[in-house]
């Protein structure tokens, strides 16, 4: 099993990276469960036709501890792709990042993993590791690599900055690794030349370039991911090949 | 407001059971918390502590800590500490406020192994489970840690019998005396007692732990541990503890049939405790009666050792109602529930437990071995024949 914790600025693109990531590897025949790490829980819309699923939190909200079971957060969408999300507290008060650790602990304790027996887990990842709940993906048991989604602007490049930052802090404690950044393409000029000087700096190699592309766009107006709704498209294309990478700079667990 | 205790104590909650787990191991124990619940333990869950060397610490944990994660600060203390006492191993416990900000005491305990070089645990303790959960969870992740391959180390028996007794747990058992005739008793019953959890544990004993035949599991502290080793190295399990003269206990040991429980039935015997010593109190009636004896756990009933009318009593208001309810003629409890029943033409006993009443009673604990706790039980027994009669 593979488990890979996505992280990256917000609104950087790491929810469409990640779903259309996990629509490719589908393709490819392998099991993944994709797990939205979003107060937001609109990670996996794409995925479910546009529907957003009942999230960790809000069943729990619903039913009560005792009375969750793994149907009420366990949902299938495109290609049988497992899709779950953490979900947060009523916005304004509560704590987000404790809501994230709470979520996990009980898709343990419902058997989620076991259910979905996956080849490959994603952790779609809230902009920053603000507190210790948003870095719940990335400590010991859960992900083992860390991918970036980045573009070439400052802030974007900024927060990649602090994201390895952290996860290298974090390297005594067994934590997951930081494996490259996968570029999603804002037609900043020089772009690439951009990111690779960060790169210089923090380590680590793009994996990917992804593009700017209205596909994008035309497949979410549909909720849907470029892979199913434009497969034979030239961004379809462009996710496999992240897909392909993503399974070579990754390691089993 | 159902949930309140407005006469009894709050019962002993995990980070106590851990850390009594942890007591005679010879490591460090950090509690983090601000100070309450180290000294809930150290003041009122361990009978051991006054006099005591062992090494537990309260982190000290304050709100800027907390704000800002000062995870370093702690496990510098932890290193310092290390360097002066040179334990065998390192704890961190959890209490609510790591629980409720997510602490990463695993983590900690990761880097702290990675500095040090000693094995380093982090319990999820969160002060909202019993303490027998937090015994339990101490128990399991020692034997993944420490336990070695029962093939190196089944070798050389000379014909003995070895046995690891799982649940000597001073929360339940009061005293070192108790643990030690408890042992006494297995070893005249012709074993050896290759480990003891948790009462004069050592990490060797954890080493060896595959080495024995059987595991006796005489709290239900023990019971995970017993499943796993049963699961991982084919040892099986009896849940038992010895009581009054030993001989049912002997009987168990040897494979015999244990005693058949008498149906259920009015004006019986309500027992709450520890629930596999009030199982071995009510096997132990049973013996010489065909009263009917209910036990009643205000820890949670673990079903796995529970008779279908056995009374599970979380709250304060669940146990006045079982105690006052008119089904029982005669109780025996600690002496704070006696407080609470109001009952007229109710025989009750005192049997305290230090998971609720911590040291108060301590001079009045029982001797789970010996005549005055088969006395005890025939009494009882008498005073509920004599309701039943009359």
């Amino acid at each position: 099993m593979r488990k890979i914790a996505i992280y990256g600025k917000g609104g950087i693109g790491k929810s469409t990276t990640t779903s259309n990531l996990a629509a490719a590897l589908s393709d490819a025949g392998y099991r993944v469960l994709q797990i939205g790490c979003d107060p937001k829980a609109d990670s996996t819309k794409n995925l479910t036709g546009g529907k957003q699923i009942s999230s960790v939190l809000d069943a729990l909200r619903e039913k009560g501890e005792g009375g969750l079971k793994a149907e009420d957060v366990l949902f299938q969408g495109y290609g049988g792709v497992w899709c779950v999300e953490a979900g947060g507290p009523t916005p304004g008060i509560g704590c987000a990042g404790r809501g994230i650790i709470t979520a996990f602990e009980k898709l343990e304790e419902l058997g989620a993993y076991e259910i979905c027996k996956p080849d490959v887990i994603l952790y779609d990842v809230l902009g920053d590791v603000v507190c210790g709940g948003f870095a719940m993906p990335i400590r010991g048991g859960y992900a083992k690599n860390v991918l970036i989604v980045t573009s070439g602007e400052m802030m974007a490049l900024y927060a990649a900055s602090n994201i390895v930052s952290a996860v290298e802090n974090f390297g005594k404690r067994g934590y997951a690794r930081y494996s490259g950044v996968i570029l999603n393409a804002r037609n900043v000029p020089d772009e690439e030349m951009l990111v690779q000087k960060t790169l210089d700096e923090i380590g680590g190699d793009i994996l990917s370039i992804i593009p700017r592309d209205s596909a994008v766009q035309e497949a979410e107006n549909r909720g849907k991911t470029v892979i199913e709704a434009l497969p034979d498209s030239e961004m379809a294309l462009c996710y496999r090949k992240l897909a392909a990478r993503v399974m070579e700079v990754t390691e089993e667990v | 407001m159902s949930v309140l205790c407005i006469d009894l104590p709050p019962v002993a909650p995990d980070y106590s059971g851990a850390a009594s787990a942890l007591f005679d191991l010879g490591g460090i124990v950090v509690m983090h918390d601000a100070s309450g619940c180290t000294g809930n333990y150290t003041g009122f869950d361990e009978p051991r502590w006054f006099g005591s060397r062992s090494a537990v610490y309260c982190s000290g944990l304050r709100r800027m800590d907390a704000i800002l994660g000062n995870d370093k600060k702690f496990i510098d203390g932890a290193l310092m500490a290390a360097k002066d006492l040179n334990p065998t191993m390192i704890s961190y416990l959890g209490s609510p406020v790591p629980m409720v900000i997510g602490i990463d005491l695993e983590g900690m305990a990761a880097e702290t192994e990675v500095a040090s070089g000693i094995p380093c645990f982090g319990f999820n303790t969160t002060g909202q489970h019993y303490y027998d959960r937090g015994a339990s969870d101490v128990f399991l992740k020692l034997l993944r840690y420490f336990a070695e391959p029962i093939e190196g180390i089944k070798t050389n028996r000379q014909g003995k019998r070895f046995v690891n007794v799982l649940g000597l747990l001073s929360i339940d058992m009061g005293s070192e005396k108790n643990a030690e005739e408890i042992c006494a008793c297995i070893e005249e019953a012709g074993f050896s007692i290759n480990a003891s959890f948790a009462m004069g544990l050592t990490l060797e004993q954890v080493r060896r732990a595959a080495n024995a035949d059987i595991n006796i599991v005489t709290a239900r502290c023990g019971l995970d541990a017993a499943e796993y080793m049963k699961k991982r190295y084919g040892i099986p399990y009896i849940c038992t503890v010895p009581v009054g003269g030993g001989s049912l206990f002997r009987k168990k040991l040897a494979g015999e049939s244990p005693v058949i429980q008498p149906p259920e039935g009015k004006r019986g015997i309500l027992i709450i405790h520890e629930q596999i010593f009030a199982n071995s109190l009510r096997e132990l009636a049973a013996s010489f009666s065909d009263i009917p004896v209910t036990v009643g756990s205000m820890y949670g009933l673990d079903t796995r050792i529970a008779m279908e009318h056995d009374l599970d009593l979380p709250t304060e208001k669940s146990v006045r109602e079982a105690i006052n309810s008119g089904r029982y003629s005669v109780i025996l409890a600690d002496p704070e529930i006696g407080g609470i029943l109001k009952r007229e033409n109710v025989t009750f006993v005192e049997l305290p437990h230090v998971a609720l009443s911590g040291r108060l009673y301590l001079d009045r604990y029982p001797s789970y071995l010996g005549e005055s706790m088969e006395t005890m039980i025939r009494n009882a027994v008498l005073a509920a024949q004599e309701r039943q009669q009359g």
